[in-house]
């Protein structure tokens, strides 16, 4: 008795007929959703990109999947116009079926996004049911609005085609959305990151010899690129970081390459097929293609309920609303670090002891693009805000409105972002008491390990036209990711003569 | 604290001014004129240049277009002449490039189609002669592409034993076009002939079709 039950469980068993409708892959072809972290150059791509990719067979080689993007038609149009016609829904937009490699040029590359590859779990039904809408699909044209028909929402019709069971849109669909809802649903099998240009150089440049690293970092690239010399002396090991390197280089190279360029990365080339380049040494999540976990992202939308204590003896209670998008102490994968963006966010609060509901603030849009400058990258910082808001140069409960905007760097120290933005604002009283202040805005970034964050952000302009004088404040803050759908944050701040201490608790429903 | 009042109007004129002597001088790399340097590069040399209707040159060209232009088109006798739309490509994470509109820090960029680039402000315009068909044609331009805009993968690639999905992907679509025989070591080859040139690569290899 006893050998057949070791006999039972030890001999090697058949896919049960469940299994066996699992669609696996293994009989040729597999579907997977594809996810384009935000580009903060595009305000219309602060969500990220969606796209559905199909592996016709097993052997297909990935650059060869085909991928089907949903793409507002553009052509012609200059982007201030496209994106407002955007946001107002007046594109007209379409399906297209491209090769992966094409996406991944642009997305990896040339717009230095982190891309995440999410295998769908289907069975053969679906599967079938899936290449039917995905064939039929290419070419088709549908209205393009940034909010009600975008990318994420077509994209989420045409798999709701085969996955009746996800929920249809609702006003507004992300990317990260789908993403979402296929998770709930465990319709993601498993998932695999493919991180930007940037990210992997970084990481790669450090586990160079100093030799060659002096060489890369100190060195004009096409300077290097033309010196078949030396990179004959450069050990096979390291020839494909070289390559890559280049290749990212010529990016921002805005003329064609010289015949010493040419001939150099002609001859860099050569070596390469000549010898066996194996991949330097990355961190778990930089390898390009590796299995990842499934990400954590939060959720765009944020209700955070909070107490705020002044200098002055007055506790007010208030509620922040906020709809969309991604802040500084948000320490989620998913976004750059140090970039974020708001909008539409409502911050309403009431004294303690006593109901008397006023708006303290609210945000029609604001983003800051911190992007630290390095050996790698030599991108200008800039910041944008709008907002209705209480505390500014005419008063400390006038409620005011504000347009601002700063260009200026970021720098990198162990892991430490310091931007300074030199910033021109305009406030208006609401009574027609109108200014401008030029100043400065700095900012003090950390994460650690994508759990907690903390940082300090001030600014100070002073009235170059109109009343208000010097005007200035800093915040200096702390938060921490309890839970996929919880964090704490606590705030020390400082705003002409009003200091308060606030301690919030972000939900993320 | 000192009131005044101050109309808006004059506000915004100054903030405006200020803006943009900040981004003339934040940015300045990307405001480089009106005109830039280009190589255009196509299947058979001697076809014609026109941008927006104005002649420029012939293939293979080497010189400085107008910026912000609309089209291109490529014409040769026996070939059917080819129009590709011109977009714009704004600088990565400068914001002000979208106020702007793309107008003064644009360079000018290639959508998608019979154009592409595969080297800075390098382009190549597959041209379909007169009795090729379709179905060539579209073969011969994914090809050429493909080995062109690959070739640092594709080397990579043929130095490993195992080869690689780029190394792969080419042989694939190489037999896919009817060369049933294509292997590693007619791009090996290819490769070498071409010195590790992505212009002679991408003829070598679509000469295996």
């Amino acid at each position: 008795m006893l050998v057949l039950l070791a006999l039972f469980f030890l001999w090697p068993i058949a896919p049960s007929s469940a299994v066996g409708q699992l669609h696996n892959g293994s009989s040729g072809g597999a579907f997977y959703i594809g996810y384009a972290g935000p580009y903060a150059a595009s305000p219309a791509s602060a969500f990220g990109h969606l796209f559905l990719l199909h592996q016709p067979t097993d052997d297909t080689p990935l650059a060869l999947w085909r991928a089907m993007t949903f793409r507002a038609d553009v052509t012609h149009m200059n982007s201030a116009r496209s994106f407002l016609q955007g946001v107002s829904g007046g594109l007209s937009g379409s399906f297209a079926v491209t090769e992966f490699h094409e996406l991944t040029l642009d997305y990896e590359l040339i717009e230095d996004r982190d891309l995440w590859l999410f295998r769908l779990r289907l069975d053969r039904a679906e599967y079938s049911a899936m290449k039917h809408h995905f064939r039929e699909s290419d070419g088709s044209r549908h209205r393009y609005s940034f909010f009600t028909s975008n990318c994420a929402s077509q994209l989420l019709e045409l798999i709701r085609g085969s996955l009746t069971e996800l929920r249809s849109g609702g006003a507004f669909v992300s990317p990260l959305d789908v993403v979402q809802r296929l998770a709930e649903k465990e319709r993601i099998e498993s998932a695999y990151v493919r991180s930007a240009a940037t990210r992997i150089l970084r990481f790669q440049v450090r586990e160079l010899p100093s030799r060659i690293r002096n060489h890369v970092a100190n060195r004009e690239w096409t300077e290097l690129a033309s010196d078949t010399e030396w990179i004959e002396s450069v050990q096979p090991d390291h020839l494909w970081f070289l390559s890559r390197y280049f290749r990212y280089r010529q990016i921002d190279h805005r003329h064609p390459l010289g015949e010493e360029v040419a001939a150099g990365l002609g001859g860099l080339r050569i070596r390469l097929a000549e010898n066996e380049t194996p991949t330097l040494p990355s961190a778990p999540h930089l390898s390009p293609g590796a299995p990842t976990s499934f990400p954590t992202w939060h959720p765009r939308t944020e209700v955070s309920p909070y107490l705020r204590f002044h200098d002055n003896r007055s506790h007010r209670l208030g509620i922040r609303l906020r709809p969309a998008l991604h802040e500084e102490h948000e320490s989620w994968v998913g976004h750059r670090p140090f970039n974020s963006m708001v909008l539409l966010t409502t911050e309403i609060e009431t004294a303690a002891d006593e109901l008397d509901p006023t708006l303290s603030e609210f945000t029609v849009f604001s983003q800051r693009s911190l992007v630290p400058q390095d050996w790698l990258v030599d991108k200008a910082s800039w910041s944008f805000d709008a907002r209705l808001a209480r505390g500014g140069p005419y008063g400390a409960r006038e409620l005011h409105a504000e347009v601002g905007v700063g260009i200026g760097l970021t720098r990198r120290w162990h892991g430490v972002a310091v931007s300074i933005l030199p910033t021109a604002t305009v406030w208006n009283g609401l009574d027609d008491l109108t200014s401008l202040h030029g100043g400065v805005q700095f900012h003090v970034n950390r994460r650690t390990d994508h759990f907690m964050v903390y940082g300090f952000s001030g600014s100070y302009g002073h009235a170059m036209i109109g009343p208000g004088g010097g005007f200035g404040g800093g915040r200096a803050w702390v938060g921490a990711r309890l839970h996929p759908r919880v964090a704490i944050l606590g705030a020390l701040a400082q705003r002409q003569d009003d200091t308060s201490t606030t301690l919030s608790v972000r939900l993320y429903p | 604290m000192k009131f005044e009042n101050l109309s808006r109007k004059s506000a915004l004129v100054v903030t405006s001014f200020i803006l943009i002597a900040g981004l003339a001088a934040g940015c300045a790399t990307v405001m480089t004129g009106t005109t830039q340097l280009m190589t255009i590069n196509s299947n058979i040399d001697g076809a014609t240049l026109y941008m927006d209707g104005q002649e420029i040159g012939t293939t293979p060209f080497t010189g400085t277009v107008p910026k912000n232009k609309e089209t291109l088109r490529v014409e040769k006798d026996g070939y059917r002449s080819e129009t590709v739309a011109l977009s714009k490509t704004l600088v990565p994470n400068f914001w002000g490039n979208i106020i702007i509109g793309g107008t003064l820090g644009s360079i000018t960029d290639f959508a998608t189609g019979a154009a592409y680039s595969y080297a800075p402000a390098t382009y190549q315009v597959e041209l379909r002669a007169e009795e090729q068909s379709s179905l060539d044609y579209q073969q011969q331009l994914v090809v050429r592409k493909f080995a062109m805009v690959y070739i640092d993968e594709i080397a990579r690639d043929l130095g490993r034993d195992v080869g690689g999905p780029h190394l792969d992907g080419l042989v694939r679509l190489l037999r896919k076009c009817g060369n049933e025989t294509a292997s590693r070591g007619d791009v090996e080859t290819a490769l070498t002939n071409s010195r590790g040139r992505p212009q002679a690569f991408g003829e070598h290899v679509v000469s295996m079709i």
